[in-house]
């Protein structure tokens, strides 16, 4: 593939990732800000949309450019493993960063004639479990860049012959 | 139904079995990703001028080098430049080399005889 096609493949991939990870996720938090269920208003304090939204926002840009880079390289090449892994870093932090604004804890206030209360919904658990199985994609990642490494020579010979 | 119920149970059992070492991996992942989210709060979490630098900084690095090294043959921008620079050198090398030259000085004189700078006389 040349170098056009590799640009375009990397451009649809940013975009779609800049979608993904900035602007769905900031609209989402932004309308949950004025949002009410049943009559009960989401605890959710302008403190901490304005810090999620710049995590989402910092790390969501980062994670773009790693997948341009990555999605631009060609197959096999240790540029595409070294930065597929670096984008699933990346990643984490980007999910972790969802647990430190608060997300992870949402908090509905009960407050039905007399009797007052909160039902707290804890979701840290679910993003854990998702990090764990992303162990799983870090340790295929850093075994890519390995074969990608050892195995360079021959890659590029079937490369050059496609 | 049933499958659904045994296939839990599978996977349930599996989960059971490998607790302690997916609870240790937990533990280490959120231990490094506590520290990388910690030091970004304290050092960059101020503005997002640093994030928009790296984007755009992976972002024109991807395309240079993809234009240089795009994967499939050897770089393409500099053995091209480097192609077109050989192609006017060749050009240049086309001119003849058989002008006759004076003598004396070294003036080119075509086919006069007499140099029009030193007026020595060329057989």
């Amino acid at each position: 593939m040349g170098p056009t096609i590799n640009i375009v493949k990397g451009t649809i991939f940013t975009i779609i990732y800049v979608c993904f990870t900035i602007i769905i996720p900031v609209v989402t938090f932004s309308l949950l800000r004025g949002y009410v269920v049943e009559g009960l208003p989401l605890d959710f304090t302008q403190e901490d949309l304005n810090n999620i939204i710049f995590w989402v926002t910092a790390l969501g840009l980062v994670i773009s450019g790693c997948a341009f880079f990555t999605h631009s390289s060609p197959k096999q090449s240790i540029r595409r493993g070294s930065f597929a892994l670096i984008q699933v870093l990346v990643n984490c932090l980007y999910l972790w960063s969802y647990k430190f604004s608060g997300a992870t804890e949402i908090i509905f206030d009960l407050d039905i004639g007399d009797n007052s209360g909160f039902l707290s919904l804890n979701l840290q658990q679910m993003v854990l479990v998702y990090l764990g199985i992303y162990f799983l994609t870090i340790v295929l990642k850093v075994y890519d860049v390995i074969d990608f490494t050892i195995n360079r020579e021959k890659i590029r010979y079937d490369r050059m012959k496609e | 139904m049933g499958f659904l119920e045994i296939l839990a149970d599978i996977f349930g059992a599996i989960l059971i079995f490998l607790k302690p070492i997916v609870e240790s991996i937990g533990e280490w992942m959120v231990d490094w990703i506590s520290a990388s989210m910690e030091f970004l709060k304290q050092n960059f979490s101020s503005e997002l001028t640093i994030y928009i630098v790296i984007f755009i900084i992976l972002i024109v690095s991807g395309v240079i080098i993809n234009i240089i090294w795009p994967g499939d043959r050897p770089g393409t921008i500099f053995s091209k430049g480097l192609d077109k620079i050989e192609e006017k050198f060749e050009e240049k090398l086309d001119i003849p080399n058989d002008i006759r030259r004076c003598k004396d000085c070294g003036n080119p004189i075509g086919d006069s005889r007499v140099c029009p700078l030193c007026g020595a006389e060329n057989d």
